[in-house]
């Protein structure tokens, strides 16, 4: 049986890109708050899913103030898909 | 939340909890666009209405220049959406296209007008009817909302009338000013505030 992706299979790493999926772009105030996290620790789960180009990240300032802006790329799309399908085969749902 | 790695079972779960956090993402706000113009239409036909019923002069009608004003302050509208779904990138381009075509329509009256020598901009009464109602019947089929699919049927009723008086030696009097006005009334105010009151007790 496959392995589920490590960078993946971690609660706020899952949380952040099962947002993205149905959403075309979220920033990271959005993102704090429905996945309750704090910012630090948001923060550098962002930079992980970055650096995997699982998402993109694009920072911009809005009137004076700073946004960070987060959507999902093809890659983590297909990533999370595979994730989901392995995840079936674990729980034999398929 | 914290990084902790997960069963498959609650990886599910997860998923799942977040896909449905996405799906209720619509806000009362998202309709305020709708009671902008649907608003300043209204105020805007009473007036132009009173003004010509009491004074005689068509060239109130220019008072629907005012129009513009809605879309004018939407630039001063600070910030940008926390999160911006595929219904929102969907609505925006479709109302993208609709004030393209309002922008096209004027445009080529004015040229026509120039070359005439004739200032009549009745036609954009009956077309913007027809343009803003087949923009909020499309925003309605995206969102799954009846109310903001077939109201603007009424609105078309309203646009073929003043079309069929200019087709029959008619032309622009005062009574369409109101039929314009009722017309934004029924398709734009009504359902944006049935639909807020909707999402306000979910």
């Amino acid at each position: 049986m496959k392995e589920l992706d490590p960078l993946l299979h971690s609660q706020l790493r899952l949380a952040i890109v099962s947002l993205l999926l149905t959403v075309e772009e979220a920033d990271f105030v959005w993102l704090k708050e429905k996945t309750e996290a704090t910012s630090g620790n948001l923060s550098v789960q962002l930079d992980k899913l970055s650096e995997a180009g699982y998402i993109s990240v694009r920072k911009e300032i809005v009137g004076k103030k700073p946004r960070t802006a987060c959507s999902l790329t093809p890659k983590g799309r297909d990533a999370l898909d595979e994730y989901v399908k392995t995840l079936k085969e674990y729980l034999h749902l398929e | 939340m914290k990084t902790d790695e997960l069963t498959e079972k609650e990886s599910i779960e997860l998923i799942s909890r977040m896909i449905e956090k996405t799906r209720n993402e619509m806000n009362g706000d998202d309709f305020n666009s709708f009671l902008a113009y649907g608003y300043a239409a209204v105020a805007i036909s009473i007036a132009v209405w009173l003004l010509t019923h009491f004074t005689g002069n068509d060239m109130w009608c220019f008072g629907w220049f005012a129009m513009l004003i809605p879309y004018l302050l939407s630039f001063f509208k600070k910030g940008k959406p926390e999160v911006v779904t595929y219904m929102d990138r969907m609505m925006d381009s479709v109302w993208k296209v609709i004030g393209s075509m309002f922008g096209i329509s004027l445009l080529i009256i004015i040229v026509a007008d120039a070359i005439s020598g004739i200032i009549d901009f009745s036609m954009m009464m009956p077309l913007s009817i027809i343009y803003a109602g087949i923009g909020t019947s499309i925003t309605g089929l995206i969102i799954n909302e009846k109310w903001f699919v077939w109201t603007p049927l009424a609105g078309l009723a309203a646009a073929i009338w003043m079309l069929t008086c200019g087709w029959t030696g008619g032309s622009y009097d005062n009574s369409w000013n109101l039929l314009f006005g009722a017309s934004f009334l029924i398709y734009m105010i009504l359902p944006a505030h049935i639909v807020r009151h909707k999402i306000s007790r979910s």
